[in-house]
């Protein structure tokens, strides 16, 4: 394994970039004296297309949130500045409240399908329904849309066309990308689309990320819809429809998803495919296109982009971040949360939990002072995990009140209990497996709770930038969600299990560099842990658990000589 | 009056939900099965209907018409399930609902090829005029017949998983494939009889609501795959007495809307009803609180 020195993080606008910008503005303003005229419209289509997919992308590609009917916000778009124009309205109003419309339809819409137990397929069926719905609506709604016959949107002309819409794309498509897709939005886009369960206890609320994505995306598609009306002429319920929906999934899936160029490319060679072959081969070209769009979410998932980027090499740790920038200065002088005086670490009070009938947690009061390494011990279906998963806010009570650092947060979600300065590591460890070591450290130090100082041997992990984390060895993982977690600079962390797997000489060292952790950062540590002599080691005092109670507290020698704790484990003798 | 129009809105909403409910029933199979939003079922459903309407133009007989969109619905599913879905990697669900939606364009594409996108009138084997001996009632004997078949799918299902050996190691290969294979149980076989089954069902269910309700086109399921979807999501998922009681719901709740205040409002109806079950009970009225993962 190579280790590279660790790089400066990137530039947002570094110099391949300005070269990219400067390129397709040329392109933009060179196009009309090039192309006759029908290509020139054609191009421009492409282009207004173009902006839909890269919309849909801004939520698909990048934030991993599918919407079937996305065609519901594009048509949303053309039907303002359409209806505007019917009705002597400046056309600008119509594509604004389109916009407004739009925002606050899928705000709606991704607060209840994005919540934290829908599934995927909600969110798809719901945007089904939405663009099913819209096309229908156009279809009846006689007096404001005109019917299956649509609303004609007068041409300025073939050049004007191209330029209006060359220069609204090209600076849409680059602040977009300036301000977000290369700040906070893109590094946790990617965090939560790669791994949401890490990201939401590394203090980023999954759904708040993706319910931006969405609207975001819903957005950019309504302002595309609304530069491609005067282009497309004719506005009619089918700009709404499932037809239009699907098409474009095709577009994102066939160019590559989560790459601009590929949006680009895959709207513009499917709709410039359509005008050439669609007169060619007829019927035939939906087929085409329905059988390449299943063979490329098979074998190609990145589309036409990622088959020759693949050929380019490009650095490893390029290609996994897409064009995000995961490292941040954004590290905290400050805690983001002070504790008040005298508060608690962790206090658990009365509190149950249960799986349906089975009661798993059976009223437990434990409280964990600022500062302390406690180990909760006990037989296997003791409640240990249980007991971890309700303090991180995994799982909610059945009964009973939880504070972490002196607040209550009995009914917060995880990410919230986070931002106290909550840090959780899990039995398998859950990470970035598809960034590099040294991203998933960036990443953890970019939405730090406070800045730390990490001892060498966790450090390591920041300057592994040539090989993907879930290539690592168990062992390593491990490590890396330690050092993760321990970057991130948490007041208190949750353990589970984190020696499972290592030889007993590396569970002593990592017991040994826990308790240096504790020492160097104050930080509070609660550790579930089977094995005797790292609990011997680690251990200011030992909490039993059995049967979802506390059996006994004390330290290491108190409870071995206990004799419940005996029964516990040996069973009555 | 008044009553009438009630009794008779609540009937065609009883007959129009026990389609649905087949329909979401299929969904059901397949998700227990697979673990799977299968997207493409609309298409799936459509495309029997078109052979059960090749068959019946060609023979001049409804009830083998029926048998082949059974068949033809079944074989739609094993080759899908078998061609497609079996190599979608289960890891991200979001690689499923694309997968499938890239069958439904196809499906569509094939059907377009072949009948072009306009509608086809399709006949009913029994009147649509309400029964005179029911008097007061309005229900059809097209409405019996639906009814009739409704039932026998349901029945057929409970003898299936509950009295049967392949529908036991159905139940064990959606509970654990793993597991079942190692008792002896050919898992992959069990999870494509369940798409197979799921098809077939499906595809009845489109041959008794496309005649009067839809009219045969390309497109004719999408909106009924959406009402499924939603009978499913308000039964829960994973129960098949959800989807039959939240079918029925949901039909009647759907002819009331559209009776009283619109037929353009149903579809709305139905996404509001969607969003709201989501809001407030997201794992479905009739689920079990599940909520152990780890």
């Amino acid at each position: 394994m190579r280790v590279t020195s660790p790089s400066r993080p990137e530039p947002r606008v570094a110099t391949r970039h300005w070269v990219a910008l400067s390129a397709a503005a040329v392109a933009i303003a060179a196009a009309p004296f090039v192309l006759p005229s029908y290509p020139l419209a054609l191009l421009t289509l492409a282009l207004a297309y173009g902006l839909f997919a890269f919309g849909l992308d801004l939520s698909w590609g990048r934030a991993g949130v599918v919407s079937i009917g996305h065609a519901a916000f594009f048509g949303l778009g053309a039907y303002g500045v359409a209806i505007a124009g019917q009705n002597g309205v400046p056309q600008l109003l119509g594509a604004v409240a389109a916009l407004v419309l739009s925002a606050v339809v899928a705000l709606i819409v991704g607060r209840i399908g994005l919540g934290p137990r829908a599934l995927a397929s909600t969110m798809a069926v719901i945007t089904l329904a939405l663009t099913l719905l819209a096309e229908q609506g156009a279809r009846s709604w006689l007096s404001l849309t005109n019917g299956s016959n649509g609303i004609y949107v007068p041409s300025p002309g073939v050049v004007t066309n191209f330029y209006v819409t060359g220069i609204l794309v090209f600076l849409i498509v680059a602040v977009i990308w300036v301000v977000l897709l290369r700040g906070r939005f893109g590094r946790r886009a990617v965090a939560v689309r790669f791994n949401e369960h890490r990201t939401e206890h590394l203090g980023v609320s999954p759904m708040r990320t993706k319910v931006t994505a969405f609207v975001l995306s819903a957005l950019v598609a309504t302002a595309a819809g609304a530069i491609a009306a005067p282009v497309m002429g004719l506005v009619s319920p089918a700009t709404l429809g499932i037809v239009m929906s699907t098409q474009v999934l095709v577009w994102v899936a066939v160019g590559g998803k989560g790459t601009i160029f590929g949006v680009f490319l895959g709207a513009g060679v499917v709709t410039i495919g359509q005008q050439y072959l669609g007169d060619a081969i007829g019927a035939w070209y939906l087929l085409v296109l329905g059988v390449v769009f299943i063979l490329v979410v098979k074998f190609a998932p990145s589309g036409l982009v990622g088959i020759a980027s693949g050929l380019l090499r490009r650095s490893v740790s390029r290609a996994a971040s897409q064009g995000a920038v995961i490292a941040s200065n954004g590290a905290p002088d400050a805690p983001k949360h002070i504790p008040a005086e005298g508060a608690a670490a962790v206090r658990v009070s009365q509190v149950q939990k249960s799986f349906g009938p089975v009661p798993i947690i059976n009223g437990v009061d434990l409280t964990i002072q600022r500062g302390e390494v406690v180990c909760l011990i006990g037989p296997n279906g003791a409640g240990k995990t249980t007991l971890l998963n309700l303090i991180a806010g995994d799982l909610a009570p059945t009964s009973g009140r939880i504070e972490v650092l002196g607040e209550d947060v009995t009914n917060w979600a995880p990410h919230r209990r986070a931002h106290l300065g909550l840090g959780r590591l899990f039995q398998v460890p859950s990470l970035y497996p598809d960034l590099t070591p040294a991203q998933n450290m960036a990443f953890a130090r970019a939405e730090a709770f406070r800045a730390v100082e990490l001892p060498a041997e966790l450090d390591r992990f920041s300057a592994m930038d040539d090989l993907l984390a879930s290539d690592l060895s168990l062992a390593d993982q491990r490590s890396l969600e330690l050092a993760m977690a321990i970057a991130w600079g948490p007041e208190v962390v949750l353990l589970d299990e984190p020696a499972a797997g290592l030889s007993h000489e590396d569970s002593l060292r990592l017991a040994s560099l826990m308790r240096s952790l504790n020492g160097q950062l104050g930080c509070t540590l609660l550790v579930v842990e089977h094995d005797m002599d790292i609990v011997r080691e680690l251990a200011d005092r030992v909490v039993v658990l059995a049967n979802g109670r506390v059996l006994t507290v004390g330290t290491m020698d108190e409870v071995v000589s206990h004799d419940d704790v005996r029964t516990a484990y040996l069973g009555a003798v | 009056m008044e009553l009438e129009r009630f009794i008779f809105l609540t009937v065609d909403g009883l007959a129009r939900g026990a389609v649905y409910a087949a329909f979401a029933l299929s969904l059901v199979l397949i998700w227990r099965a697979a673990r799977i939003v299968n997207f493409s079922q609309g298409a799936i459903a459509m495309a029997a209907t078109y052979i059960a309407f090749v068959v019946t133009s060609m023979t001049g007989n409804y009830w083998l018409g029926l048998v082949a969109a059974l068949l033809g619905g079944a074989a739609i599913g094993l080759i899908v399930e078998r061609g497609v879905m079996r190599f979608v990697s289960p890891v991200n669900p979001l690689n499923s609902v694309i997968a499938a939606l890239g069958v439904l364009l196809v499906i569509q594409a094939v059907v377009g090829m072949l009948f072009g996108n306009g509608y086809y009138p399709m006949a009913v084997p029994f009147s649509q005029e309400p029964l005179p001996w029911l008097a007061g009632l309005s229900i059809s004997a097209y409405d019996l017949f639906v009814f009739v078949c409704v039932a026998f799918v349901v029945l057929g299902l409970a003898v299936l998983f509950g009295k049967t050996n392949v529908g036991l190691r159905m139940r064990a290969a959606a509970f654990s494939p793993e597991l079942a294979r190692l008792l002896g149980v050919r898992s992959t076989r069990m999870i494509t009889l369940g798409w197979m089954l799921a098809s077939a069902i499906s595809g009845l269910a489109a041959l008794l609501v496309i005649p009067t309700e839809l009219g045969l086109n390309p497109h004719a399921t999408d909106l009924v795959f959406v009402y499924a979807f939603t009978i499913a999501v308000v039964g829960g998922l994973d129960s098949a007495p959800g989807a039959v009681i939240g079918g029925l719901v949901v039909g009647v709740l759907l002819s009331w809307v559209s009776g009283y205040l619109g037929a353009t409002l149903s579809p709305v109806a139905v996404l509001v009803l969607l969003l709201a079950v989501l809001l407030i009970k997201p794992g479905g009225i009739f689920s079990v609180t599940k909520e152990r993962t780890a």
